[in-house]
């Protein structure tokens, strides 16, 4: 039964690394560049969600799509401020990547200005009590997120196979320059990945808060661990992000168990090392060669 | 050149008397205590300054070295009660095996890839730091570090230790400084600047990458022996992600490229919460501000923007008249007397056997055969697609073929590495110019002549007269080279070149080593009439000097007049071969290149 | 309809285009010939919008374009089917189709109507409508970049080298393509290297040689010119 026990709470965690290596793969594809502050904007929307829901009493599904849609209005003021200026620069994943981290020392640094040093408790909608299902003790919080996730990823789906406006983005990623030339604006195609992805980690940073505490630095650590998790999913594959943090969701779940409750931070990264060293494209990716 | 390492000596002059410019009392003690923290950092920020300035490869985790070095001081001083110094080597030695590890595995990774294994790297060193309590403390971490003496030199106090200090960051400056301005520094911002470029032009990517790792790791790990001996205390969270964070943006802050940039970076960035603290808690963010906009318009950095401003008031001052570019090829074609063209002999140099090179469905190259010999100079031309641009890649090594095999001189070197078949004798240039845009043209033909050269990483740091000997016949052998092509502009940087004079630099990249065979991946693309004239000179005269030439074009006057033997590529097959006008005469090559269209064939 | 009038052009240092001037009138079809940078594509680029002229105008339809990016220049019905097809190759060819019409907004219906006519020219797409981009042949490809480029509803259609990489027979079809299109009563603007078949079906053409006009005329008094193959052959003059 503890097994079953912890594979919800693995596919749980696992959920919330799936929401935000989505951000990543989905910015990737779009315009090649890594944002490293993608982790921040799941610590933007759980802070966003505390003032609505506890200080302004909001009913908290209200709190829970307006913070979500800041979390996306964020990540595209973030854009218009940090990635725009250097997009063009030759080589310029290197000057994009430090310019995001300084964006995340920055986020970081504004909500500890705005929000003080002291974690923060969201509640939940649910009782702090696991619930039995037949043998199996698990929290509700837990379930919600797999739900929502499971919904989420539905709905992208949906989006990105059956609508043209998900068509277009996805032709802009694929050859920017041909959009172009069929009439798409591959700007706003841009702005709107960026804020669909920060929109993405604000999700996962609102499921996430009542299990731990809201706090300015909540963000880094489950964006490196969704970013190792893109990585193990192929790094341009959406089926690779979700598969990939479900992965690591469950091996540090399960490892932090069994193994070592103390390294349990450090499974994501070792799994990700060993992936470079024996699969180096990732579960989904396509090896390319590289063009001359 | 070695008198220009004086420029060093105001800086650390300036350093030196510190001590004696701060405030007495308590203030005095802290701002002490600060400058030696600071220059534990700047030292940890120079290994960057070769890891991410030089070699332009991404490290988020010096703070882990940093930590391996103090740590492994600690521990043997400590708690095994190791004299000093054999602790203090050691705690160099431990971080820089971790930094080869590292390096090797960053070959096969870029960008994203490697600063995510770095990061990873850095968060487990920190668990360890704080979970492996019998050997480091755990969160509690180590106390009484001692401090070193020498015989009767003790270091125990606050300010003879910064002073001992100031000997290891000037020995740090040293290094960093002597790589920069050797062999091997060159092949770090080849590197940089062009991977495929660099590994064509013979230098093997593996072990650059794994020099310029576990320099950096050296320099993590000996700024963190000093910083344990400094603090006397340490902990596990000062060697956390966020620090190696910190150690990046002063690296960037200061300008990554230059030492003074760095020493800069590490200065500021450690004094300027002192100094912003009536923000209170708003410095923090200010500081993340300050990152964003030094990258969003400073990318050279502060130092950057300082050399930017005295050139700017130079120029004002000197007012100097821009050199006017010479003829191209004025030198080569005035040097000598017509040498009669060699008439190529019977010896194959290259032969090429059935070669395929698919990609996913695309048979880009289909079955291709065909011979050089010495002294010829061969064309391949084809309509646009047809392959050409394919074979050169395989013959160069950057594609491996999917079937079929090249021989070079009696050697089959199908799917050898780029910088072996350049050390084997075959160089090239690109179809769309690689040269090292930020390094000036008489540095990029310098990096031409790398693979001759032999004096590795101990050599360039003890300066061995050999070392010495071996970079001034470098510089000459370039100079000469690019003299010999007629090009005078040898300090410009290479982005500031006109077009047709970059293709000249790349040429004498790579010729300068005198290869067996040299090919030519369009030349005249992109030129005007008149450098295209200049350029058939220069490859006439190529071929007089005893070169033996592949090239691919697409200009015929340029083939004709230069071409030996011409192939004659469709569909990634060759359809026909023989002299210049012979091909273009032939039906099937008219049909390629007009179409399909009878009533054009009368001849 | 289409004026280009003295352009010149730059790709950073490079000049591409140094003085280009050429006229398209409603219905012809037009061919820009030359040997291999000679600056036929960059002609295209420079009238979609994709790079911006350096001197010189640019008028369509009496309104002049050279400053307009190239979202907004296709939108006024100049459809660019760039060198190499550049099909999305993650999209199917259906979704490749769709994306045509990107450049106007379009009820369902029209679109339908839109398929039915490329499929009424490109009969061959039918049984690939949900195929991926990237597994189809060059010659497929082709079809699909054409058939995209007319799901724009185009008035001018530039063609960037059609034939490249296609075995002769399909280059052959390709050709009778474009003249049905053109009969349709959409204008053509066609690069090509082929100049022999390009100038079978155009009605006019440019001969460009290092960014500039060296000659134009009709096609069949080019057709019938020697001086024409031999500046083909061989690039600067060189007889």
């Amino acid at each position: 039964m503890q097994v079953i026990q912890l594979l919800v709470t693995g596919l749980a965690v696992g959920s919330i690394y799936a929401l935000v290596a989505l951000g990543f793969v989905l910015v990737y594809t779009a315009v090649n560049v890594v944002n490293f502050a993608q982790g921040d904007f799941s610590m933007v929307a759980a802070f966003f969600m505390v003032s609505l829901v506890v200080s302004a009493h909001l009913p908290y599904a209200l709190g829970f799509v307006v913070s979500v849609i800041l979390a996306g209005v964020a990540g595209y003021l973030f854009q218009l401020g940090v990635y725009q200026p250097v997009k063009n620069r030759p080589r310029n994943f290197l000057p994009v990547m430090i310019a995001t981290v300084g964006g995340s020392i920055f986020l970081q640094h504004l909500f500890l200005i705005l929000y003080g040093p002291v974690p923060l408790q969201l509640p939940s909608v649910f009782s702090q009590q696991t619930v039995d299902l037949g043998g199996v003790h698990v929290y509700p919080q837990y379930l919600l997120i797999i739900v929502v996730t499971a919904v989420m990823v539905a709905l992208l789906n949906w989006f990105f196979e059956r609508t043209k406006l998900g068509k277009q983005m996805q032709a802009t990623a694929q050859d920017p320059t041909t959009a172009r030339l069929m009439g798409i604006n591959t700007a706003r195609m841009n702005a709107l990945t960026f804020a669909l992805s920060t929109a993405l980690g604000g999700l996962a940073g609102i499921l996430v808060a009542p299990v731990y505490m809201v706090t300015t630095t909540m963000g880094s650590l489950i964006g490196l661990k969704a970013f190792a998790a893109s990585i193990v999913g192929g790094f341009s594959s959406v089926k690779g992000a979700i598969i990939g943090g479900l992965a690591i969701g469950i091996i540090e779940t399960f490892g932090g168990t069994y193994i070592s409750g103390a390294y349990r931070d450090a499974f994501a990264f070792i799994v990700l090392v060993l992936f470079l060293i024996f699969r180096p494209y990732g579960l989904f990716g396509e090896k390319v060669s590289q063009k001359v | 050149m070695a008198r220009q390492i004086l420029k060093f000596i105001p800086v650390i002059a300036l350093l030196a008397i510190v001590p004696f410019l701060l405030p007495g009392g308590r203030l005095g003690t802290y701002y002490l205590t600060l400058t030696i923290l600071s220059v534990s950092y700047a030292i940890a920020c120079l290994g960057l300054t070769v890891v991410l300035g030089y070699s332009g490869q991404v490290s988020l985790a010096q703070a882990a070295f940093y930590g391996l070095g103090s740590y492994t001081l600690a521990i043997l001083t400590v708690k095994h009660h190791w004299p000093f110094w054999p602790s203090a080597l050691l705690g160099v030695i431990v971080p820089t095996l971790f930094g080869l590890v590292l390096g090797a595995i960053s070959l096969r990774l870029t960008t994203h890839y490697l600063a995510l294994v770095t990061i990873g790297f850095q968060v487990i060193i920190s668990l360890v730091l704080n979970n492996w309590a019998t050997v480091t403390g755990g969160a509690d971490g180590i106390s009484n570090i001692p401090r070193p003496t020498i015989g009767p030199l003790s270091f125990v106090d606050d300010r003879s230790y910064y002073w001992l200090m100031l000997v290891f960051l000037c020995l740090a400056v040293y290094v960093v400084y002597r790589l920069r301005h050797s062999r091997l520094g060159n092949a770090l911002l080849a590197l940089r600047e062009d991977e495929i470029a660099a590994s064509s032009a013979g230098i093997n990517l593996f072990w650059a990458k794994v020099l310029a790792f576990s320099v950096s790791a050296a320099l993590g790990g000996l700024a963190g022996v000093l910083y344990a001996a400094g603090a006397l205390y340490i902990s596990p969270n000062i060697y956390i992600f966020d620090q190696s964070v910190l150690f990046f943006s002063m690296t960037l802050v200061g300008g990554q490229e230059s030492i003074i940039g760095t020493l800069l970076g590490a200065g500021l960035l450690t004094f300027l919460p002192e100094w912003l603290r009536f923000l209170k808690d708003y410095y923090i963010a200010v500081y993340g501000l300050l990152v964003i906009v030094v990258v969003l318009f400073l990318p050279d950095g502060l130092w950057g923007l300082v050399q930017r401003g005295v050139r700017a008031i130079l120029r004002l001052v000197k007012k100097e008249t821009p050199v006017q570019p010479a003829a191209v090829v004025e030198t080569l074609m005035q040097r000598a007397e017509p040498i009669h063209r060699p008439t190529p002999g019977e010896q194959v140099l290259l032969e090429v056997k059935d070669l395929h090179k698919h990609f996913g469905g695309v048979k880009a190259v289909n079955g291709v055969s065909f011979t050089v010999r010495k002294g010829d100079v061969a064309v391949l031309i084809g309509p646009n697609g047809s392959g050409k641009t394919t074979v050169l890649n395989v013959l160069s090594g950057i594609y491996e073929p999917t079937a079929g095999e090249v021989w070079f001189d009696g050697r089959n070197i199908s799917g050898l590495k780029p910088h072996v078949i350049n050390r084997l004798g075959i160089a090239r240039t690109f179809q769309n110019i690689r040269l090292f845009p930020e390094l000036t043209a008489l540095e990029n033909v310098i990096v031409g002549y790398y693979p001759k050269g032999t004096v590795g990483l101990a050599g360039t740091l003890l300066s061995t007269p050999r070392g010495y000997l071996e970079e001034r016949i470098a510089r000459e052998r370039a100079e000469e080279t690019l003299r010999l092509l007629g090009f005078t502009r040898i300090h410009e940087k290479a982005k500031n070149l006109p077009y047709g004079q970059q293709r000249i630099v790349e040429i004498a990249r790579a010729m300068v080593c005198e290869p067996q065979l040299l090919l030519l991946d369009e030349p005249a693309a992109g030129m005007n009439t008149e450098e295209t004239k200049e350029l058939s000179h220069l490859v006439y005269r190529l071929h007089e000097l005893g070169f033996t030439i592949l090239l691919i074009e697409h200009d015929m006057s340029f083939v004709s007049q230069v071409a030996t033997q011409a192939y004659v590529m469709d569909f990634g097959s060759k359809i026909a071969e023989g002299s210049v006008d012979e091909v273009l005469r032939n039906p099937a090559v008219i049909k390629a290149y007009l179409g399909d269209d009878a009533e054009y064939d009368y001849a | 309809m289409l004026k280009v009038h003295h352009i010149e052009s730059r790709y950073g240092e490079v000049v591409g285009l140094h003085d280009i001037s050429l006229e398209v009138n409603e219905g012809e079809i037009v061919a820009l010939l030359g040997v291999n940078g000679a600056g036929k594509s960059t002609t295209l680029k420079t009238i979609s919008g994709l790079l911006h002229p350096t001197k010189g105008t640019i008028e369509y339809l009496g309104e002049r374009i050279d400053r307009l990016p190239p979202e907004t220049i296709v939108r006024k019905g100049i459809v660019h089917v760039p060198e190499g097809r550049r099909i999305f190759p993650g999209l199917t060819v259906k979704e490749n189709l769709i994306m045509g019409t990107s450049n106007r907004k379009v009820s369902k219906a029209e679109v339908e109507q839109g398929i039915e006519r490329v499929l009424t020219i490109f009969p061959d797409l039918k049984r690939l409508m949900n195929q991926l981009g990237w597994s189809l042949s060059g010659g497929q490809q082709q079809m699909l970049a054409i058939g995209r480029g007319l799901m724009a509803n185009p008035k001018i259609l530039m063609l960037d080298e059609p034939s490249l990489g296609l075995a002769p027979v399909i280059v052959k079809q390709v050709f009778q393509t474009i003249r049905e299109i053109n009969e349709q009563g959409v204008t053509v603007l066609l690069v090509e290297q082929n100049a022999s078949m390009s100038l079978r079906i155009a009605h006019r053409a440019y001969l460009l040689e290092t960014g500039r006009v060296v000659r134009t005329d009709t096609a069949a008094n080019l057709l019938a010119d020697d001086a024409v193959r031999t500046t083909l052959l061989t690039a600067h003059g060189r007889g």
